[in-house]
């Protein structure tokens, strides 16, 4: 565990020249605010994951490959390190994004309920570990500027789908209505439930991801 | 621990299009090792093999007598690596590279950092990338004397540096070991430095060991022989390495053993590492 925060110091230290444009990526889901609050940490989640890969960019512009070659730390502390790296950026932004999502909530007339901030934070979670285990293990395998077009691949699935769910059973979901009205007021009424399952599937998502990606990495020494 | 440092056992790797086959070598305490050979012979695969930043497909290599996959950690803690370009992130400060080596190497001397600092003009505010090819090369030096390190692997360190530099650097080496406890493992195309540093010389072409063996041992194994075009006969022609016809005559590399006189009209001369390596270089190549 040691060498994995020795890692993450040093993903802290290579990122922090980058902070200030790193910063001007989390207004990008303050847009979505304005539509919809839980729409904000949707955005958030999602676009952090595919934040989280910019040090991927870095690594891959400085050829940090020999830095890490050089030092005296395991392959898997490596990438443990990453993704602890990788998870305090995700709950670096559920501390920004809640006190947003309530200040835009009342800006635009709203009263957010607690419910509907911890549906926010669990569905911003879950989303910020599907998007990473699905990257991570690729740019580590096949580098960044390859894997870059195809890591976004999650993020346009769930954009397309969204959008032909809605147009192909928008019908059928009216004919459900009262279902699925039951299960929003179910989730309103045991907030903790949904929360912590999308956190138990996030993190599941990312312990599988992280075991690919100790394999992806020394498959790269083989290379 | 024994008198070896660095033992390198049949070392192979093959890639399909290149291949590194059979390297052995060993590097004892207190000395220099200079690794030659041509671009492309397999010197700087080597060393990512000895970092285990590449997986040999057979063989061993043994780092202060421990494997290098094995133990790669505890090897690490006492290897220094001068690469043949900075391996930071370019937008770091000099401090903080001292900053991110820190986090790594239990033996981190912070204030040995700052005294190599001063002693090399490295401006502690400065950027990486702001530096010079010399400085950059300089700042790597100080990180892996920082640690303590016992075995110093340096990969073409001085390509790109003027001989000012290149001199200086050789002359840190030379210190370095002095103490007789730590050696360095030196991969340059440049031979010439090597020529008042390098105490044993390994010598990669096509990616197979043509020599490893004491410098001087390498130096009297050859001879470079020249003469008129007319004192060039068959006998001779089939013992030369890397024949070379111009006008005026001939030159090309002998065995010492096969010419302890000159042929007639000819002239034996010392042959320099360089001489040794771009004879031997031209002959393995194909016609």
């Amino acid at each position: 565990m040691t060498g994995a925060v020795k890692m993450f110091r040093l993903d802290l230290l290579s990122m922090q020249v980058y902070f200030k444009s790193y910063l001007v990526f989390f207004l990008y889901p303050l847009l979505f605010a304005w539509w919809e609050p839980v729409g904000m940490a949707v955005m958030a989640g999602m676009m952090l994951a595919m934040l989280g890969g910019s040090i991927f960019s870095v690594q891959e512009k400085n050829k940090l490959e020999r830095l890490y070659g050089m030092l005296s730390i395991s392959d898997s502390s490596l990438v443990a390190g990453r993704y602890l790296f990788l998870l305090a950026n995700c709950l670096a932004i559920q501390l920004v994004i809640l006190p947003l999502h309530f200040a835009v909530s009342r800006l635009i007339g709203k009263t957010p309920s607690g419910s509907e901030l911890l549906f926010a934070m669990g569905l911003s979670y879950f989303l910020f570990w599907l998007q990473c285990s699905y990257q991570i293990p690729l740019f580590i395998k096949f580098g960044y500027t390859k894997m870059r077009i195809w890591a976004t691949a999650p993020f346009i699935v769930i954009a397309l789908s969204s959008v032909l769910f809605t147009y192909t059973l928008g019908d059928a979901l009216k004919a459900r209505g009262p279902y699925l009205e039951k299960a929003i007021y179910y989730m309103y009424i045991n907030p903790l439930q949904p929360m912590l399952t999308l956190i138990a599937l996030g993190t599941l998502l990312g312990a599988v991801s992280y075991l690919i990606s100790i394999g992806a990495y020394r498959s790269t020494k083989r290379r | 621990m024994s008198n070896t440092l660095l033992d390198v056992r049949a070392v192979s790797k093959n890639y399909g299009s290149f291949a590194l086959r059979d390297v052995s070598f060993s590097i004892p305490k207190g000395y220099i090792m200079g690794l030659i050979g041509p671009n492309g012979a397999g010197k700087t695969t080597l060393i990512h093999l000895i970092l285990n930043l590449l997986r040999r497909d057979s063989g061993e290599i043994l780092v202060f007598g421990m494997d290098n996959i094995a133990d790669d950690s505890a090897i690490k803690q006492q290897v220094g690596v001068v690469f043949d370009s900075v391996p930071y992130v370019e937008d770091w400060k000099v401090k903080d590279v001292g900053k991110a080596m820190s986090l790594f190497y239990d033996g981190w001397n912070q204030s040995r950092f700052l005294e190599l600092a001063e002693k090399f003009r490295l401006d502690m505010g400065k950027k990486v990338k702001e530096l010079s090819r010399g400085m950059q090369t300089k700042l790597m030096l100080a990180c892996a004397l920082a640690h303590e390190a016992k075995l110093l692997i340096l990969d073409e360190p001085t390509s790109g540096m003027d001989p000012v530099a290149r001199d200086e650097l050789m002359d840190m080496l030379r210190q370095y070991i002095a103490d007789g406890e730590k050696s360095v493992l030196f991969s340059t195309h440049i031979t010439s430095d090597l020529e008042r540093a390098a105490d044993f010389i390994t010598y990669i072409r096509n990616g197979q060991l043509f020599f490893t063996g004491p410098t001087d041992e390498f130096l009297d194994e050859w001879r470079l022989l020249k003469g008129g075009r007319n004192d060039l006969t068959n006998e001779l022609r089939e013992k030369i390495v890397g024949l070379r016809e111009h006008h005026a005559g001939f030159d090309g590399l002998v065995k010492a053993k096969d010419f302890p006189v000159p042929p007639d009209g000819c002239v034996l001369d010392q042959a320099s590492i360089e001489d040794i390596m771009l004879y031997t270089a031209k002959e393995a190549m194909p016609s």
